[in-house]
């Protein structure tokens, strides 16, 4: 039987261990979503490039993290780096992996917010006499991602979940503290449902941050 | 049927020579050999058939479209043969505007003016809006500076949309069907800028569905079937005396 006055009671008892996981998952989807958005958006435009090489390379990177597993990812950077002589703190590492899987997403989300742009932008631009570079950068871009930040921002409320299975590195996140905890005191499901209530909290709360601020934009867009 | 090669052969400077152009798209061969030359101070008017080719042919002259074969000479530059940091260049002296205006949403009405005279020329953002502001007044819209594209209505658009390709001090304006997405009671606005741009001098590339038009402000007429100029000539010569068959029936549909 599930003990529900046992769940307040680790809350209340644990919350610093809590905490301390919470604080690793957010820094996780913030500093993976901040450096994917980046690695996201250099990918997506060099996808457009003249350069059949380097447009190559940019559609395999694409193409193979989103085909492979995140976990998989993960354990190569982790204990890849190391092999190849790279010494790293483990944390960095995390951010490094999650940062290449979510750039590969970033790279598709942003690939379709460029093709959304309709193409009357770019002849407008380049009879204005714009290069292609200022074209992308004053013109395409920043409508692309006006109409890509909604989905970037679900990214971040995936990536504080998909972060959970970064326990499997000894990483102290979330979960990996919920587990930590369980496997001393037995109480397995009262403490993953804490975990679990915990993780549903950030995600409600993220995604009603997020809604706010696309309404609080969509009415700037209609505002002189 | 003999191709025409039109010439307004008036002594004034050859602004832009059009060279045996052809393009394709895929199969299909829109434009079939296209022979002219615009001089400075010309108003050329491009009626015909949808498909005829219009469009493609002025958005050959600024390699918007590659022609497959053929040149565009622009003011003795080869535009086909241009790379691509001196078609910019070329570009910059050619101003285009567009059927549905395409202003840019992201910026307001004083950016979207000033925002290649500063990023592309090099103006600063005091010249680059002077300039800008004086444009705006001279089509009545001053009052829009702050604006945003999409609080304005179509007319008002258009007029912005002339005002932005005009900041770039272009030798030739290209329209393409400038008021055929407007509501009839605004095409009136945006054809009184353009009239008072041909009174000004400025050489002009009007492809129009607005005969009246064309016969009022056009110094030449030039009618365009099946990717050729099968006809050319002043307003009066090419309304009221058409010689070809095709013209014929073309003008007796739409007048
Ligand atoms: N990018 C393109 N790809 C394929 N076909 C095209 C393309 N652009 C134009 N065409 C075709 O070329 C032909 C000529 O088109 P164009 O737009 O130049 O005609 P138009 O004279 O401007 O007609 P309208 O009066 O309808 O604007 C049409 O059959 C059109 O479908
Ligand atoms: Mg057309």
């Amino acid at each position: 039987m599930i003990n529900l006055g046992k769940i307040w009671e680790i809350f209340i008892t644990k919350y610093p261990a809590f905490l301390q996981g919470v604080g690793i998952t957010l820094e996780l989807a913030f500093f993976t979503v901040l450096f994917g958005s980046v690695l996201g958006l250099t990918v997506a435009v060099f996808r457009h490039t003249s350069i059949a090489p380097l447009r190559w390379l940019m559609n395999a990177y694409v193409a193979f993290i989103r085909g492979t597993p995140l976990l998989v990812q993960v354990l190569l950077i982790v204990y890849g780096l190391p092999q190849m002589g790279v010494r790293l703190p483990r944390l960095t590492m995390c951010v490094i992996a999650l940062v290449i899987n979510c750039g590969a997403y970033m790279a598709e989300l942003i690939r379709s917010g460029l093709q959304s742009v309709e193409r009357g932008q770019r002849e407008a631009a380049e009879s204005l006499g714009m290069s292609g570079a200022q074209t992308m950068l004053y013109i395409i871009l920043p409508q692309a991602i006006k109409v890509t930040l909604p989905a970037m921002g679900n990214e971040f409320v995936a990536i504080i979940k998909e972060s959970s299975i970064l326990y499997a590195v000894g990483v102290y996140e979330l979960t990996y503290q919920a587990y930590k905890l369980a496997s001393v005191n037995y109480y397995y499901i009262e403490t993953l449902i804490v975990a679990a209530l915990i993780y549903f909290a950030l995600t409600y709360a993220a995604t009603g941050l997020l809604s706010l601020l696309e309404r609080r934009m969509r009415r700037a867009d209609t505002s002189v | 049927m003999p191709t025409q090669a039109f010439d307004s052969g008036s002594g004034r400077d050859v602004l832009i020579e059009i060279d045996d152009l052809h393009k394709s798209f895929g199969k299909l061969e829109v434009l079939k050999g296209v022979n002219m030359r615009v001089r400075k101070g010309d108003v050329l008017v491009l009626i015909g058939p949808s498909g005829s080719g219009k469009s493609t042919l002025l958005r050959s002259v600024n390699l918007l479209e590659k022609p497959t074969s053929g040149r565009i000479i622009f003011e003795g530059n080869d535009m086909t043969a241009a790379g691509k940091k001196e078609l910019s260049t070329l570009r910059q002296r050619m101003g285009m505007v567009f059927q549905q205006f395409n202003l840019f949403p992201h910026y307001k009405v004083k950016d979207n003016i000033t925002i290649s005279p500063r990023r592309v020329r090099g103006l600063t953002k005091e010249d680059a809006e002077e300039k800008a502001r004086r444009l705006l007044e001279r089509v009545g819209l001053i009052d829009k500076w702050e604006a945003w594209p999409q609080n304005l209505s179509g007319g008002q658009r258009q007029r912005v949309a002339i005002v932005r390709a005009l900041a770039m001090d272009p030798d030739v304006m290209l329209f393409d069907e400038p008021t055929s997405a407007l509501d009839p009671e605004m095409v009136g606005e945006v054809l009184d800028v353009m009239r008072q741009l041909a009174n000004d001098g400025m050489t002009m590339m009007v492809v129009t569905h607005e005969m009246r038009f064309a016969r009022e402000v056009g110094d030449y007429v030039l009618f365009m079937d099946d990717g050729q100029i099968i006809e050319a000539g002043t307003p009066e010569q090419l309304f009221d005396h058409p010689q070809n068959k095709r013209t014929q029936d073309f003008l007796r549909k739409v007048l």
